[in-house]
């Protein structure tokens, strides 16, 4: 009697175990699908934000407060010097409306040939702490239309954009 | 007594196995659960993703229909936010109209720039093909025209008023008529198993020719109440542009929120063309060039100041609507004004 005791004791240890490295196996397998569930899942991430960045790069080039227009027909990477005074200024003016625009970024242009070289500050949002900051140069020409004949510059629209 | 162990020892490996499946059982629906709401997280952030490139497109690009492939889900759309399943998004500054609900599996999106005469901002438009819009044209009223302007995409059908007793139901999730100068409620006898807030409509009034679309004009908001229309709401348009805009909008209240969407913006556009006219009339003082500018400042500050009121007020008067549109009038390309002056003296253009 002790020995059918011994064994059934011994029969039912064999099936715990059984389940213990059944629910262990299970655990493993799905810690590891969740590991590249999360993989994928910050590079998707990162992806996003990549997008967003060259998103408002988009937008900013394509602002209508700022594109060169003939006849109102726009002209590509073209940046408008009497309105781009006028726009650093009003952007500044109405920082929340255009918040939602560019949202934590920081967007200048830059004049750089001929000198002198000069800076303008379009918008500015930077965060105080940051994970990451991704920045686009988008080469453009600058018009000068308060001369008699219309000067072209050689300038950058600088957009950085900013991971919190 | 031994045979009595064996039937305890028996009935527990029973017990065992019962708790032991439902264990496992549990285990797997956790499982299941877990990732059937990664899966919504996953398939929203996809849309929303998309969505944003469209909205960002849409300001970019103009004159473009899409059709978007979405997986099925609903989408909903307010002035100020849309929502994926139950997660909501702003839509900020973007002037979108779109219907309240797009629940196919195909999204068609058009943008158009709206001009002041300067470009302001693109109109977004947003509708499903499986929601039906009805033009119900009549003698010497721009239906043909309308229902051209409509890209091929959208599921639009032209009827003439006479044959309006036609008619048939299609079994879509919703329905918008677009009448000219009043409605007419005989389909609604065929719509009766429809919920009211579905089987919308507006009318365009102030058309006075089958080749023109006035620059501006009224517009009626009706809502199906039983077997006949409720006005829900009466505002105005200011280009085409906004007029086609009241087409897609789901309602009065609606519109008027995205219009104002669009005057903030005016404003914003117009501060700017204003600021560098008065550097321009400055530089060019005492010029064949100065007049055409100074033109344009008075008409910029006219469309600056009805702009910021529009922004808080809007629907105004048609009146207000009229005088927006000649100052832009006043600026713009055509002979005699501002910008075709500033051409004239080989000046640089206001825009």
């Amino acid at each position: 009697m002790k020995n059918k005791l011994k064994k059934s004791q011994i029969q039912m240890g064999e099936s715990v175990a059984i389940l213990f490295i059944f629910f262990i196996l299970m655990i493993f397998g799905f810690v590891f699908y969740m590991n590249i569930l999360k993989g994928s899942a910050k590079v998707e991430i990162e992806e996003n934000i990549q997008l967003k960045a060259i998103g408002i790069a988009q937008k900013a080039s394509f602002l209508p407060e700022l594109q060169c227009s003939d006849e109102n027909v726009r002209k590509e990477d073209c940046i408008d010097l009497l309105r781009l005074d006028a726009a650093s200024n009003l952007i500044q003016q109405n920082h929340i409306y255009y918040f939602d625009i560019f949202e934590f970024s920081n967007i200048r242009v830059e004049k750089i040939w001929p000198p002198p070289t000069n800076t303008w500050q379009l918008y500015n949002n930077t965060p105080s702490n940051f994970s990451n900051r991704l920045s686009t140069f988008i080469p453009i020409s600058l018009l000068n239309v308060t001369n008699d004949i219309p000067e072209y510059y050689f300038g950058t629209l600088i957009v950085e954009v900013y991971k919190r | 007594m031994l045979k009595k162990k064996a039937m305890i020892e028996v009935h527990f490996n029973w017990i065992f196995i019962l708790i032991a499946g439902a264990v496992i059982f549990v285990f797997f629906i956790n499982i299941v659960n877990k990732q059937r709401e990664f899966s919504d997280i996953r398939t929203s952030g996809t849309i929303a993703t998309n969505l944003e490139s469209i909205l960002t497109g849409a300001q970019i690009s103009t004159d473009t229909v899409n059709i978007i492939d979405l997986p099925k889900v609903n989408i909903g759309f307010e002035c100020e936010r849309y929502f994926i399943g139950p997660t909501p998004k702003q839509t900020k500054s973007n002037v979108i109209f779109a219907p309240n609900l797009l629940k196919g599996t195909q999204m068609i999106s058009w943008a158009l720039d709206w001009n002041m005469p300067y470009r302001i901002t693109n109109f977004l438009y947003l509708t499903d093909p499986e929601l039906r819009y009805i033009i119900v044209n009549k003698a010497d009223r721009p239906g043909q025209l309308l229902f051209d302007e409509l890209p091929e995409e959208v599921n639009k059908e032209l009827i003439e008023l006479g044959n309006i007793g036609n008619f048939i139901d299609k079994n879509n999730f919703k329905v918008k008529f677009i009448f000219f100068d009043s409605n007419d409620a005989g389909p609604l006898t065929k719509l009766t198993y429809m919920k009211d807030e579905d089987v919308t409509a507006i009318v365009i009034k102030d058309f006075t020719s089958s080749t023109i679309i006035p620059p501006t004009g009224t517009i009626e908001f009706y809502q199906k109440n039983g077997l006949v229309w409720q006005l829900t709401g009466t505002s105005y348009y200011l280009k085409k542009e906004s007029m086609i805009g009241a087409i897609f909008a789901e309602d009065w209240d609606t519109f008027n929120c995205v219009m104002k969407k669009a005057f903030k913006k005016l404003n914003l556009v117009s501060k700017v063309y204003l600021e560098r006219s008065e550097t321009l009339e400055t530089a060019y003082a005492g010029t064949n060039c100065a007049p055409p500018y100074s033109t344009a400042i008075i008409n910029l500050e006219n469309l600056r100041d009805s702009s910021e009121k529009q922004t808080g007020e809007f629907p105004t008067s048609s009146i207000t609507m009229g005088a927006m549109q000649d100052y832009a009038t006043n600026i713009g390309s055509s002979s005699g004004n501002a910008n075709n002056l500033a051409q004239l003296y080989s000046c640089a253009l206001i825009y």
